[in-house]
């Protein structure tokens, strides 16, 4: 497998001992990585416009006209898939970096375990998101990738894919639960939910990313949390 | 009667208020105070670099030594043992394990939360506070090489999560009525009801789990 990665800090020491983490990771995990290396968040959208099609960000927080978080926001834009890990030296404040969805804040100076730790974590979202669901319609086949999937419900016999947009197939909800795995959680008899878009639990409530609530039986509420706090 | 028992109800709350309020009060002091430091430090700063210039401009190399050798004793009394990226969490968190260790309480932490969190600080401040409060007794229970409180934070998602885990005298403990008694005798106890009512208040999930003598807590609270 190979990474696309981009480091972006305007201090040059700090850009460089990142790097050197990073290749000692690629070589440590058998791993190849393409490393580019951008001193502002300008000089990285200059050269990358849509987003530049990276697997993982490593950014600075704190850096000249443009923040770390300004960029990320830039960038997910584009790119619902990129994994973007923040590296910042210590402040009284930093602005809220929710709605770029980070995977990782990590604090300089940086450990080089902790840095692999949290590559580690990257890359198996990097691979993650390379699924797709592939599902048969009567016309043919439409592929939805997994990161994109919000929840599905069923109905009678079909069921619906809240993704970008809905789509209805015939088929089973336990179907789906085998194939997608690892980080959806499938809530009574109705639906299955993918952690990652859940924003908050309560008794009787799930909220996702999109806005949707979506009821939740008794009992659910603790296996829920409890998936939450173990997807790590 | 009903009387009697709506006095007796009031006065539970108002102790409960007061403990509250002087716990906070203790926190906000702690806080207060760390912040003091880092600011004269900041303030500082541009004098110290001045003097630094000169010695260096004179290569007067003694003095340059004994210069930065004094700022980095000056600075370690600053500096924080713990940087989590929240600054609230960073003052209750170090006032806190520097309350542990005085105690000879061993604390090993992982906290990682550069965000600006949603959630007051005071709800911050009150979670933290009381989970620290409740291990550190619970610790004192124990033999000096035994006492040992693990925390760790961090997001999953967009949610805050904190844990925390102390090592107890008692084995596993049992739950009344769904709860887990205090151990601290009648009037006690204010602390957890208070954390269970901040969390419930936030749409946050609390789990306490004893076990093989440890007792864990976990705790949710959503940011978005």
């Amino acid at each position: 497998m190979t990474y696309r990665v981009a480091i972006c800090d305007d201090d040059e020491m700090d850009s460089s001992y990142v790097k050197a983490c990073l290749c000692s990771w690629a070589s440590s995990r058998k791993a190849n990585v393409v490393v580019d290396v951008f001193p502002s968040a300008e000089s990285f959208l200059f050269k990358n416009d849509g987003g530049g099609g990276y697997d993982i960000l490593l950014l600075d927080i704190e850096m000249g006209l443009m923040d770390g978080v300004e960029l990320a926001r830039r960038v997910r834009a584009n790119d619902k898939a990129v994994q973007i890990v923040f590296i910042t030296g210590y402040s009284d404040y930093i602005s809220e970096g929710y709605d770029v969805e980070a995977l990782h804040y990590l604090m300089k100076p940086v450990k080089e375990s902790k840095l692999f730790e949290v590559l580690d974590k990257a890359a198996s979202k990097v691979q993650g998101n390379a699924r797709v669901l592939t599902l048969e319609l009567g016309g043919g086949i439409v592929r939805v990738p997994i990161y994109e999937v919000q929840y599905l419900e069923v109905y009678g016999n079909y069921v619906t894919i809240h993704a970008n947009q809905d789509i209805v197939v015939k088929k089973t909800l336990a179907e789906f639960e085998k194939e997608l795995g690892e980080g959806f959680y499938r809530i009574g008899r109705s639906y299955i939910v993918n952690l990652k878009m859940v924003r908050r639990v309560t008794k009787s409530q799930v909220l996702l990313a999109n806005g949707k609530a979506l009821s939740i039986p008794r009992g659910a509420y603790e296996t829920l949390n409890r998936a939450i706090i173990m997807q790590g | 009667m009903k009387f009697l028992s709506r006095l007796f109800n009031r006065r539970i709350d108002r102790r409960i208020a007061d403990y509250q309020s002087e716990l906070l009060e203790t926190h906000y002091r702690e806080v207060e105070n760390m912040y003091a430091k880092m600011r004269a430090w900041r303030h500082d700063y541009r004098n110290h670099i001045q003097a630094l210039k000169v010695l260096a401009a004179n290569g007067d190399n003694e003095g340059l030594r004994e210069y930065l050798d004094k700022l980095d004793t000056d600075l370690n009394t600053v500096d924080l043992v713990v940087k989590t990226g929240n600054a609230m969490a960073d003052a209750i968190l170090n006032s806190k394990i520097s309350l542990a260790k005085s105690k000879g309480i061993e604390v090993v932490e992982d906290a990682q939360i550069p965000v600006k969190l949603k959630m007051s600080e005071i709800d911050l401040c009150r979670i933290i506070g009381n989970l620290f409060d409740n291990a550190i007794d619970a610790s004192m229970e124990l033999p000096a090489e035994k006492r040992l409180i693990r925390v760790y934070m961090d997001m999953k998602g967009t949610q805050l999560y904190i844990s925390f885990t102390n090592f107890t005298a008692v084995g596993k403990r049992r739950k009344v009525g769904g709860l887990f008694k205090t151990t601290k005798g009648e009037g006690h106890g204010f602390g957890l009801v208070s954390m269970d009512a901040i969390v419930e208040r936030l749409d946050g999930y609390l789990s306490r789990n004893s076990e093989d003598g440890a007792f864990t807590t976990e705790i949710l609270i959503p940011q978005v």
